[in-house]
């Protein structure tokens, strides 16, 4: 909400520079989010009275005007034709200024006459938009306008600032001039005061004009309702449509703004019906049909639902309550007779209507956050006082005013040592007793400290705590000490936190780096991803997406990752070696979808990077392996090839080759998978090379990482060490060699390990050469090599014998 | 030939060709390839030497006598070699330090994990405990339980993301029955506050808590928004905790993170959650407090919200309001990595450049 400084204070007596008004008002919770100095944008334009006006000897559309600058007369040629003699009037003489000096004035000749300086309309001197003729002071201030002086000062617009506020969602009052003002007050030990005015009502009884029929007391427990007959609409003076405008409300008429003023004044929402449309003048406040329809002033057709709250005349419904009315009963240039509303509506009510419709507006954001039950009568008064002013007309005696469910009474105890307690720090009870007062709360003193009246403008304060905020509020934040809490507590991880911390620190000493991506995912991927049928139905979907590309929660982690390969293939990055800890969701039976943690990682391109000492070494499925070893432990992993339509975790792994793909299992259990993508996959995505994928969910391999280390002895004695090679079939795998050595259980055997496979040049197509490492040793001596060297001879004979390898090399090291 | 002839020839061989090799050798690496060649374990003339047994006990004492000279021969070849070399080796090995060192696997934390770990530290050693809850959540724990029941006007204030059809503001029902619906509702959770809730709901106090986490709103991406978004909760309660505890709290935190000499200031500010609430400002990293465009002249960054816990909140979990107070705060990662590392664009870290990880 903006507002402008003169205009608060009007309301409280304050003198102080508005930045510190500002950080005041800042410490107390009314943000202040920007103070703008408002400076006219012209410079040395004067206040003129026409004393007569002329034609233009040469040109029919120019007349000459001869003005009383206040130092003497002078003539100045002018196109506009609202100018008469008599009026005051703006005068830009010759030197003057206009638009921040882009326009200066001098004396020139226009069709031949010499014009000394210019009359100006509104819109040449930035005070607002209208350029369709000179601004007449005379009609737009009233009393005596002195001439000859600046027309700032005129204006009263003379050095003022605009407070831009951000206001907190549960302080209705504060929405509104004077709530702020009774901040300030609060904040400065003074006291706010209401608009003063007195209000002559001179027309019939408001009885005879309008009847007012609320058919539900919850959904409005107040209507108030008062008429003003025979007023002449026309725009509103200069001050109103100043202060409008600074508030960001752009003017439309004197009756439609003082709606406006007085809901910024007060904070109470109005709306003006033009009794004309509103069949015999009878109001019924009632609940929607089903599909009823009305436009509202907006120009949309809207159609309703059942049970919104509207404003309706015996036929037509004329205003959908607190939120807008309708066109069919607006207030137009030649209205005559008003009819103001000031209701009470019930915030939820409103808040429905708005949501489902789709429609937010100055008055229903204020409703939704309650407005003071009762204000409704002050802010119709004060509405109707002021169109009378502006507007002419009689205001109608009385006024309607329907108030079946009353606004109870909310008094609170608040104890003053819980004050203390709270805030942690020592108060005076004058203090307390004072803040309460300034702030409009009836305030007794009891034994144990207060007993407080809250004001109805103040529907947040329900309870203690909230009124002991408003003590540690007004006394300003940066004034309470700073202590610590005392904690005996060991502070650490819990435990599920503590493993996924441990697996980054393993893949981060890998190598691997670690990313975070968006788990919404769009529909594209998922549908090259092979997730389709069945599968869909698995997937969580947000029912109100921003848009296509983030409306389902990823599946796989292992798809955000070929993104975000993605992402850096487009810029130039094909070397990727990441990681993520994440989650993943599934559908489930429960209202909550299945969230499982998952770590996930992908690798392509290049490992290690050609070098001037060596490499490339490619990315493959072995990096995915190997941190998955070191992450998990080998001893925990099996790698089992994937069924033709596998699946893992209930969603199938239709992105991957299959045949270039494992389940990870630990003791049988599947613990994830990994695998190469699908080149078309890939190809959609257009990425031109090989990309690998791991996902393994953490949780069953939990203890294999928070199992406590215990000591091994350190081996003391030298090991013997053997090598032997061997060419067999490319089907036979390294684990079906080393189970065969290690079924021999031979005596002192402490390691099998493979140390070379080569396939291609030199072997036989079908064919592979492999190496093995076989490591003795005795934990409590040095072994003879004779010891060993027949079971290094037995393992390569069942090499030989149970594969038909063809044993190459063998050596002792 | 006898065996005794065949080993002293051997011998004799062994010694002319090694002689001739160490006259040869031009580097040391290669000269201690040649020590193991000739006088290793398995070196010929050790072999020799183990087929002694094979002689007879003077023929054992010939050959054992030259073997044993001949070793002590090329030793001494060696040693003077290496002396000679090591004389000239400067010359002719020259080490290039302008070569770029090995690069092995070079890898990088994410920047905002790398935060969440570096505030959770903060606050471990401060006895908290770190939790965690999910992202996936029901709109009971995530607005409800914490004081924003349904139409509550703070609900409009977070542009949710549903995960099932949210028939809020159809439903007809009193309070407490809306309030039960809240609990068939699922949403991806707005804040990582619904995290205190679970965490209450399974813990007595004293209770001292941080809960990082990841959150999701309904924000069009843009420099300063983005959809998911990281926060870190924090929650403390306990007997006595004060609004001056919060202020102890978080002006070491905040100091901590940035600066020794940072100023903090405290501003009244309304969360449903908490009351009194506080929003917190650090004095400007950028310009000191001078003003600039990063904290758009104020001086001012806000870094944090906070307060002392709602009693409705305490409540809602059974926990007596009138004996344990606590505090709870609340920051977003992304927002302190950004200025912590000068980012200007939230989006960054959602893309996973890897030109951009590396800087971390
Ligand atoms: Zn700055």
């Amino acid at each position: 909400m903006k507002v402008l400084y003169s205009w608060l204070k009007e309301y409280v007596d304050i003198d102080i520079q508005p930045e510190i008004l500002a950080e005041r008002l800042n410490y107390a919770g009314i943000s202040v989010e920007s103070i703008e100095k408002i400076v006219p944008s012209f410079k040395g334009v004067i206040t003129a009275k026409i004393l007569e006006v002329k034609p233009h000897p040469n040109a029919e559309k120019l007349q000459i005007a001869l003005i009383d600058s206040g130092k003497g007369t002078i003539e100045v040629v002018c196109g506009a034709k609202n100018i008469a003699p008599g009026q005051i009037v703006p005068f830009a003489p010759e030197g003057s200024t206009l638009k921040n000096g882009e326009i200066r004035l001098e004396a020139r000749k226009i069709r031949g006459f010499l014009s000394r300086g210019m009359l100006c309309s509104e819109a040449e001197l930035e005070l607002g938009d209208d350029e369709s003729g000179i601004l007449i002071l005379s009609e737009e201030i009233s009393g005596d306008i002195p001439i000859g002086v600046p027309l700032e000062e005129a204006l009263g617009i003379k050095s003022d600032y605009l407070f831009e506020f951000e206001l907190p969602s549960n302080r209705p009052d504060a929405f509104s001039v004077v709530g702020i003002a009774r901040e300030v007050a609060a904040l400065f030990n003074s006291k706010a005061k209401f608009p003063d005015f007195h209000l002559t009502e001179n027309g019939p009884q408001i009885g005879d004009i309008v009847k007012v029929e609320v058919e539900d007391e919850n959904l409005c427990p107040r209507y108030t309702a008062k008429a003003v007959l025979g007023v002449i609409n026309k725009r509103s003076p200069f001050w109103m449509r100043w202060r409008l405008l600074h508030s960001g409300i752009r003017p439309i008429s004197a009756i439609v703004d003082v709606t406006n003023y007085v809901m910024l004044e007060t904070g109470q929402p109005l709306h003006a019906f033009d009794l004309r449309f509103v069949k015999d003048g009878k109001i019924i406040v009632r609940a929607s049909g089903k599909d009823e329809k009305i436009t509202t002033l907006d120009g949309v057709l809207r159609t309703l639902r059942e049970g919104m709250l509207l404003i309706a005349d015996s036929e037509k419904p004329i205003a959908l309550a607190g939120i807008m009315g309708a066109e069919n009963s607006e207030v137009k240039e030649d209205t005559t007779d008003v009819i103001i509303e000031s209701a009470h509506f019930d915030s939820k009510s409103i808040m429905r209507t708005s949501r489902i419709l789709g429609l937010n507006t100055e008055a229903s954001t204020r409703f939704e956050k309650k407005v003071d039950p009762e204000g409704t009568v002050f802010a119709a008064k004060r509405a109707a006082y002021l169109m009378r002013d502006i507007c002419g007309g009689n205001v109608a005696k009385g006024e309607v005013d329907i108030y079946k469910k009353k606004a109870g009474q909310v008094q609170i105890n608040v104890r003053h040592n819980r004050i203390e307690k709270l805030v942690g720090m020592e108060f005076s009870k004058e203090f307390v007793k004072r803040t309460f007062e300034n702030l409009g709360f009836k305030v007794e003193e009891i034994n144990e400290g207060y007993r407080l009246t809250v004001p109805t403008f103040r529907p947040d304060i329900e309870r203690e705590i909230d009124a002991i905020e408003e003590i540690a509020r007004i006394y300003g934040y940066d004034r309470i000490e700073s202590t610590l809490p005392s904690n005996n507590h060991i502070g650490g991880y819990e435990e599920d936190l503590k493993v996924l911390r441990d697996i980054r620190e393993r893949a981060l000493r890998l190598g691997f780096t670690e990313v975070i991506t968006n788990p919404l995912l769009g529909s594209k991927i998922v549908e090259i991803s092979g997730f389709s049928g069945r599968e869909e139905e698995k997937l969580v979907k947000v029912v109100n997406p921003l848009s296509n590309d983030l409306s389902i929660l990823s599946p796989r982690l292992a798809l955000n990752l070929i993104y975000v390969i993605r992402n850096n293939f487009t810029r130039s990055v094909r070397n990727v070696r990441i990681f993520e800890l994440g989650r993943v969701f599934k559908n489930s039976d429960g209202i909550l979808p299945e969230e499982k943690t998952v770590f996930a990682a992908a690798v392509c391109g290049n490992s290690l990077e050609k070098q001037w000492w060596g490499g490339p070494l490619n990315a493959d499925l072995y990096d995915l392996k190997g941190l998955a070893e070191s992450v998990f432990g080998a001893e925990n992993l099996e790698f089992n090839p994937l069924d033709s339509d596998a699946s893992f975790d209930g969603i199938n792994l239709n992105f991957l080759e299959g045949d270039k793909s494992a389940i990870i299992t630990s003791k049988g259990r599947p613990v994830g998978y990994l695998g190469a993508v699908k080149s078309e996959v890939l190809r959609a995505l257009d990425i031109d090379i090989q990309v690998y994928v791991m996902e393994i969910i953490p949780e069953i391999l939990k203890s294999s990482i928070l199992e406590s280390k215990k000591y091994q002895p350190v081996p003391l004695y030298p090991a013997i060490v053997y090598d032997f090679s061997f060419i067999i079939p490319d089907e036979i795998l390294y684990s079906d060699i080393r189970d065969a050595i290690i079924s021999l259980n031979l005596k002192y055997l402490e390691s099998v390990e493979v140390f070379d496979v080569y396939k291609g040049k030199g072997i036989e197509k079908g064919k592979k050469s492999m190496a093995i490492r076989l490591v003795f040793r005795s934990p409590d001596r040095t072994l003879e090599e004779s010891e060993v060297r027949d079971s290094f001879e037995a393992a390569m004979s069942i090499v030989k014998e149970k594969f038909g390898a063809d044993i190459r090399r063998a050596d002792v090291s | 030939m006898s065996l005794l002839e065949e080993l002293i020839r051997s011998i004799d061989e062994i010694k002319k060709a090694a002689s001739e090799e160490i006259g040869n050798v031009a580097s040391i690496s290669d000269l201690e390839k040649l020590r193991v060649t000739y006088l290793g374990r398995k070196a010929e003339l050790n072999l020799i030497l183990r087929q002694l047994k094979e002689l007879s006990p003077e023929e054992r004492k010939i050959v054992g006598e030259k073997a044993n000279a001949v070793k002590k021969e090329l030793e001494e070849k060696i040693r003077e070699k290496e002396s000679q070399l090591s004389h000239t080796k400067e010359k002719k090995e020259i080490v290039d330090f302008s070569l770029p060192g090995k690069k092995y696997y070079v890898s990088s934390e994410h920047p905002i994990q790398k935060l969440i770990n570096e505030i959770c530290e903060f606050f471990i050693g401060l006895g908290y405990e770190v939790v965690s809850g999910p992202e996936a959540e029901i709109d009971y724990y995530n607005f409800t339980a914490l004081n924003i029941p349904p139409y509550h006007p703070a609900r409009s204030m977070h542009d949710t993301l549903y995960l099932s059809e949210s028939t809020l503001f159809e439903l007809e029902g009193t309070e407490d029955e809306l309030r039960e619906a809240t609990r068939k509702i699922a949403l991806l959770r707005t804040h990582t506050s619904p995290v205190q809730i679970r965490t209450m709901l399974r813990k007595k106090p004293p209770l001292f808590i941080v809960a990082p986490g990841r959150c999701y709103r309904r924000d069009v991406p843009d420099a300063t928004h983005s959809p998911v978004f990281h926060q870190i909760e924090g929650l403390a309660v306990a007997e006595g905790i004060s609004f001056s505890d919060l202020k102890g709290t978080l002006e070491l935190f905040l100091r901590n993170l940035f600066s020794q000499n940072a100023r903090v200031r405290f501003r009244a500010s309304y969360f449903p959650f908490t009351e009194p609430s506080a929003e917190v400002d650090v004095s400007c990293i950028i310009c000191g407090g001078d003003g600039c465009r990063v904290c758009k002249d104020t001086g001012w960054l806000e870094v944090l919200g906070a307060g002392m816990v709602h009693p409705n909140v305490l409540e809602e979990v059974g926990y007596d309001s009138e004996k344990y107070t606590g505090f709870a705060f609340g920051m977003g990662v992304e927002r302190l990595a950004m200025l912590k590392y000068g980012i200007p664009d939230i989006r960054l870290f959602f893309e996973n450049n890897l030109k951009f990880l590396e800087q971390f």
